[in-house]
C-alpha cells in the first residue's frame, strides 16, 4: 500500500474509515500505535486478519473507523 | 501505576483500548484494538490472529463453555506467551478464541481474567483509566 512510513496522524488523515494492517511499528507504553508502513487497508476488518499472513513482525490492525452514534453495545 | 487515555466520544462506544498479544516466540506480536468488558470473564482475541501468532488451535488447552447473549457457545481456550494492555503486562494467560462480527469496531474482549491481576480505577471525567499491580 505505501513504502512510506508515516506518524498515525499522517495515517487516519490518509485512510480515513478503514480497518488497516500496519507494520514496522513504533508503539508508546500503552501499546497505542505511534507510527508505522500502512501494508493493507479495508474496509473489512477479515480482509485485513487474512493480510496477517503474509507479514512477520510487530502487526497493529489498527481501526480509523468510527462507531455510528445511534448504534450500541451489549457484550 | 500505569495510566492510560481511552477515546470515548460518545456515550454509545465502548471503552476501547489497544493490546498486544506476544507471538510463540518473542520476535513476533499482534495489536489490535478491544473492548473493556468487566462483563466478560475472559479475555478473547480473534482466531486468525492466534493462529497467525502461531499457537496450535487444533490442540487447545481445553474448550470452554461460554454464555453469551445468543446461548451457551464452547471456545478454545489457549494460553499465550504475553498479553500487555492498559500499560501492564501479564505473562502466560489463558485467552478464548472468538471471531466477533466483521461490523463490529473491535476486535476482542480485555476481560476479568486479565483485569482482576489490577486495581483498576476508570475516570470518566478524564476518560482515563489507572491499573495498579494488586
Amino acid at each position: 500500500m505505501t513504502n512510506e512510513r508515516l506518524t498515525i496522524e499522517e495515517i487516519e488523515a490518509r485512510f480515513p474509515d478503514a480497518w488497516l494492517l500496519i507494520v514496522e511499528c513504533e508503539f508508546d507504553e500503552n501499546i497505542e500505535v505511534l507510527a508505522g508502513r500502512v501494508v493493507a487497508h479495508s474496509k473489512s476488518s477479515a480482509e485485513i486478519e487474512d493480510a496477517l499472513k503474509h507479514y512477520n513482525g510487530h502487526l497493529a490492525i489498527y481501526s480509523t473507523r468510527k462507531m455510528p452514534e445511534d448504534m450500541g453495545y451489549l457484550l | 501505576m500505569a495510566r492510560i487515555s481511552f477515546n470515548r466520544l460518545h456515550p454509545s462506544q465502548l471503552i476501547t483500548v489497544q493490546v498486544n498479544v506476544g507471538g510463540i516466540t518473542a520476535n513476533e506480536s499482534r495489536s489490535f484494538p478491544v473492548g473493556l468488558d468487566t462483563g466478560a470473564t475472559f479475555t478473547a482475541i480473534p482466531t486468525k490472529v492466534a493462529l497467525d501468532l502461531g499457537y496450535d488451535l487444533a490442540n487447545p488447552k481445553k474448550m470452554m463453555p461460554i454464555l453469551t447473549g445468543n446461548g451457551i457457545i464452547s471456545l478454545k481456550v489457549i494460553t499465550v506467551r504475553q498479553l500487555t494492555a492498559i500499560g501492564e503486562t501479564v505473562e502466560d494467560i489463558d485467552v478464548v478464541c472468538l471471531d466477533l462480527p466483521a461490523s463490529s469496531m473491535i476486535k476482542g474482549l480485555l476481560g476479568l481474567n486479565f483485569l482482576e491481576r489490577f486495581d483498576i480505577e476508570i475516570l470518566f471525567s478524564t476518560n482515563t483509566i489507572e491499573a495498579r499491580p494488586r
